[in-house]
């Protein structure tokens, strides 16, 4: 999906500036500006359910009622309040798409780093595996998780993390690959580390410029995944962005704000995540450059 | 009178979610896409339907019809012996009379006598005995929803009269000829090239985009008002509405209720609206806890408030229900009092029988209507009022009617359309194969037993009477309410009639319309 050029990092780790990413970050006005946005997104996540003005559930007007005074962003396919569900609807498209891109990196991320040290036979296995699973379309492999275990906010979320698996161990063993051959990394081998200890003190803290790019790019592919979801029809049942959009879309003639305001807010956020994470890019481009 | 062997199938196969390629640009460009069609060009009169959706699985067979499309052709190109007419009730069709005997297992059915093929031939005795042999010998769907009839007692008495002796007496015989299933087909019938009796002719055929009908001028009935009929498919009902105010279809066969103000607030086009049987009904199973408890039943009935949800699903569009089934069946109690929305009452009867409150019930659902989600979250947020505590479940249509149909302890589905005799025979007595609640009662099937052996109509009715207060009082079912046809029609389109007994538009009775 998301093609991504492996910065060459092969700076051992006594050599880091642990703030240098965060400083050249600082710096970068378009970080400020992707930063700023996922802020604002996040902050009305967290305030809406307080602020919004009648439950989300609450019926208050009639089916798709235009934008009225008391009625700001007018009412949806059943007439709920938009602006109370665009207010509550944030929480769990947020949540859900951040545990699954945490766990799909999770896995992916140690997954990749092992491929990385092993032998070449083993790789190459562990590679035609998931390069096995890339050919089928994220989406496809979404769909038959979910048509087997039904729609829920787990088999969402792990169904979603599941498909970024191999693109991450993809990308992580490249990654790897520029540490195993480092003089650093074969004197812990030699001096006999375990798996488990060269996994995550030497090569880990080497790749970790990668993994926070490559967590980036995976939010936003999760998120995307769960809105495209949600508009076919699977979402977890609770008020949320991308079910909005699937429920609304009917009316989209008589009240397009039904489905914008919810537009407009993932948008927003992933627009925001977009910026952080080109910036995140460039700041380990430019370190591993130095 | 009542019931016909409509779909013996659950209706939401009909319909199946697009597993299309997603993202969310791509939900802006969905409603614009439409098809066009040209009207009228010379002097001839093209009518176009636009209908959501045809189907490469439509069947040229009417016998194995399941789908929109496959309705659709049955409706046109051939005849049933008896119809739901306009006003709710049973009349001949292709028959001119349908008789009981003294007892009802024997009943004779005289055909038309001017009825012909679309090659010329006359329809007779002969036809309609090779087609129920037919169903049978090849084990077709009709087979299924005809228990009473013994193929090998089906007679030619001459060419015009068939005598059919029953496994057992049933009244119910003449409303299980009304579906499109049960068309009469020719002796020698080809399924590949579908001759038939009725009001046109199958004249180009596009799997899954359009059917093209030619008027069949000799139709027995009288010709149907145009000389041209095109069904054109779309993929939802946004834009079967957009295309009918554009002016590309003169009918628009299924308007989303929270659309109808657009079409009749468009100049030159309106919405022919009327009262159905036809609901989306809770089925709650009876083997599973919470609702094998009958108090759990009922607070559950208690707990939808059916006003609210035809105003806010449905924009007003249709017609309170009160658990039991087809008001326009003349053996309907309307004595029943009308359930009402009471919260308070459903929980204070959950707490007495000892229930924790909020009581935790999972509900199954799929698109088996394109209202059927929001009913079920209209549910979701009345019941919980009522202290039932309802997870929503969407699955897919193949996933809700595939192996675990029957197993969800409360889903929607898609009836109506039936008679009394035949909803409670597919779906609430005791060997009912869709009985997806598996509710039984002894004396409801008694009762049921009983009544379809009673020729006497005020007999008949006091029994219903007591079936439907079973129902009412204990049954598996919550009939909300009763959906109402929406037709979106342009001004030059005349003839338009209610057919509150029929599924689709008009039934699918397209003959009836004119243009100009």
């Amino acid at each position: 999906m998301t093609s991504l050029d492996v910065p060459d990092i092969t700076t051992p780790i006594h050599d880091r500036h642990t703030g240098s990413l965060l400083r050249a970050m600082l710096v970068d006005p378009r970080a400020w500006a992707g930063a700023v946005a996922v802020v604002a997104v996040v902050v009305v996540t967290l305030l809406g359910p307080l602020i919004a003005p009648t439950p989300p559930g609450e019926f208050v007007a009639r089916a798709y009622a235009a934008p009225a005074p008391g009625l700001p962003l007018g009412a949806d396919n059943l007439g709920r309040d938009v602006l109370s569900r665009v207010l509550v609807g944030g929480g769990a498209f947020l949540v859900e798409g951040l545990i699954a891109a945490a766990l799909g990196i999770g896995v992916g991320v140690v997954l990749g780093m092992l491929i990385g040290i092993s032998g070449r036979r083993t790789a190459g296995f562990l590679l035609f595996l998931s390069d096995s699973v890339m050919v089928i379309p994220q989406i496809l492999l979404v769909l038959i998780i979910l048509a087997a275990f039904g729609a829920n906010p787990v088999t969402l979320t792990v169904s979603v993390a599941l498909a970024q698996i191999a693109y991450t161990a993809r990308v992580v063993n490249a990654a790897t690959q520029g540490v195993v051959t480092e003089d650093y990394f074969r004197a812990a081998r030699a001096s006999g580390a375990g798996r488990a200890g060269l996994l995550f003190r030497e090569v880990l803290p080497n790749i970790i410029g990668v993994v926070l790019v490559e967590f980036g790019v995976r939010l936003s592919v999760c998120f995307v995944a769960l809105a495209s979801l949600s508009y076919l029809g699977f979402s977890s049942g609770a008020v949320s962005w991308g079910a909005m959009i699937h429920e609304n879309q009917g009316g989209i003639t008589l009240q397009p704000l039904a489905v914008f305001a919810p537009v407009i807010m993932i948008a927003v956020f992933l627009l925001g995540m977009n910026l952080v994470r080109d910036a995140l890019a460039r700041a380990v481009a430019g370190r591993s450059a130095r | 009178m009542f019931g016909t062997t409509h779909s013996p199938r659950p209706r939401g196969l009909r319909r199946s979610i697009p597993i299309a390629a997603a993202g969310l640009g791509f939900v802006l460009l969905l409603a614009g896409c439409t098809t066009s069609s040209s009207t009228d060009d010379d002097t001839s009169s093209v009518l176009t339907v636009g209908i959501a959706s045809l189907s490469d699985a439509d069947s040229l067979d009417p016998a194995e019809a399941t789908t929109t499309g496959g309705y659709v052709i049955s409706r046109q190109v051939f005849d049933t012996l008896t119809e739901f007419g306009p006003d709710g009730n049973w009349t001949p069709q292709l028959a001119t009379a349908v008789e009981p005997g003294d007892t009802a297992d024997v009943w004779t059915v005289t055909l038309a006598d001017d009825a012909t093929w679309s090659d010329g031939d006359p329809v007779t005795a002969d036809d309609v005995v090779a087609t129920v042999k037919r169903w049978f010998a090849e084990e077709l769907p009709p087979s299924g929803s005809l228990p009473f009839i013994d193929p090998d007692q089906v007679e030619a008495v001459d060419e015009h009269t068939v005598k059919f002796t029953l496994l057992y007496p049933t009244v119910t015989f003449p409303e299980a000829f009304t579906s499109p299933t049960t068309a009469i087909v020719p002796a020698d019938f080809d399924p590949a090239k579908p001759i038939g009796s009725g009001p046109f002719v199958l004249s180009d055929n596009d799997p899954g985009v359009q059917l093209t009908f030619t008027a069949n001028k000799d139709y027995f009935r009288g010709a149907p008002g145009v000389d041209e009929l095109d069904v054109v498919s779309f993929a939802d009902a946004t834009s079967a509405a957009s295309a009918l105010t554009a002016g590309q279809i003169d009918v628009d066969a299924s308007v989303d209720p929270t659309i109808v103000d657009v079409i009749d607030g468009t100049t030159g086009y309106s919405v022919f609206d009327y009262g159905t049987s036809g609901t989306l009904t809770w089925v709650m199973n009876t083997q599973q806890a919470p609702f094998d408890d009958p108090v759990v039943r009922q607070a559950l009935r208690l707990a939808v408030d059916r006003q609210q949800l035809i105003d806010q699903v449905y924009n007003g569009y249709g017609t309170l229900g009160n658990d039991v089934f087809n008001p326009y069946d003349p053996m309907y109690d309307a004595d029943l009092p009308q359930r009402e929305y009471d919260p308070e009452a459903a929980k204070a009867m959950l707490e007495a029988a000892g229930y924790t409150l909020p009581l935790a019930v999972k509900l199954v659902g799929t698109d088996n209507q394109p209202t059927s989600e929001r009913q079920n979250e209209v549910l979701v947020q009345q019941a919980a009022a009522a202290g039932f505590d309802i997870q929503y479940e969407f699955v897919d249509s193949a996933t809700f009617y595939g192996d675990a149909y029957g197993t969800y302890p409360l889903s929607l589905s898609f009836w109506g359309f039936l008679g009394i005799f035949d909803q409670a025979a597919f779906t609430i007595t005791a060997t009912a194969p869709y009985n997806s609640s598996h509710w039984t009662d002894p004396e409801y099937d008694a009762l049921f037993d009983q009544a379809i052996q009673t020729v006497d109509d005020t007999e008949r009715k006091d029994l219903v009477a007591q079936m439907q207060t079973i129902e009412y009082d204990s049954g598996p079912y919550i009939v909300p309410m009763f959906l109402d046809a929406l037709v979106g029609l342009s001004d030059d389109v005349s003839g338009a009639t209610a057919y509150p007994n029929s599924d689709g538009a008009f039934g699918y009775n397209f003959r009836i319309l004119s243009l100009g």
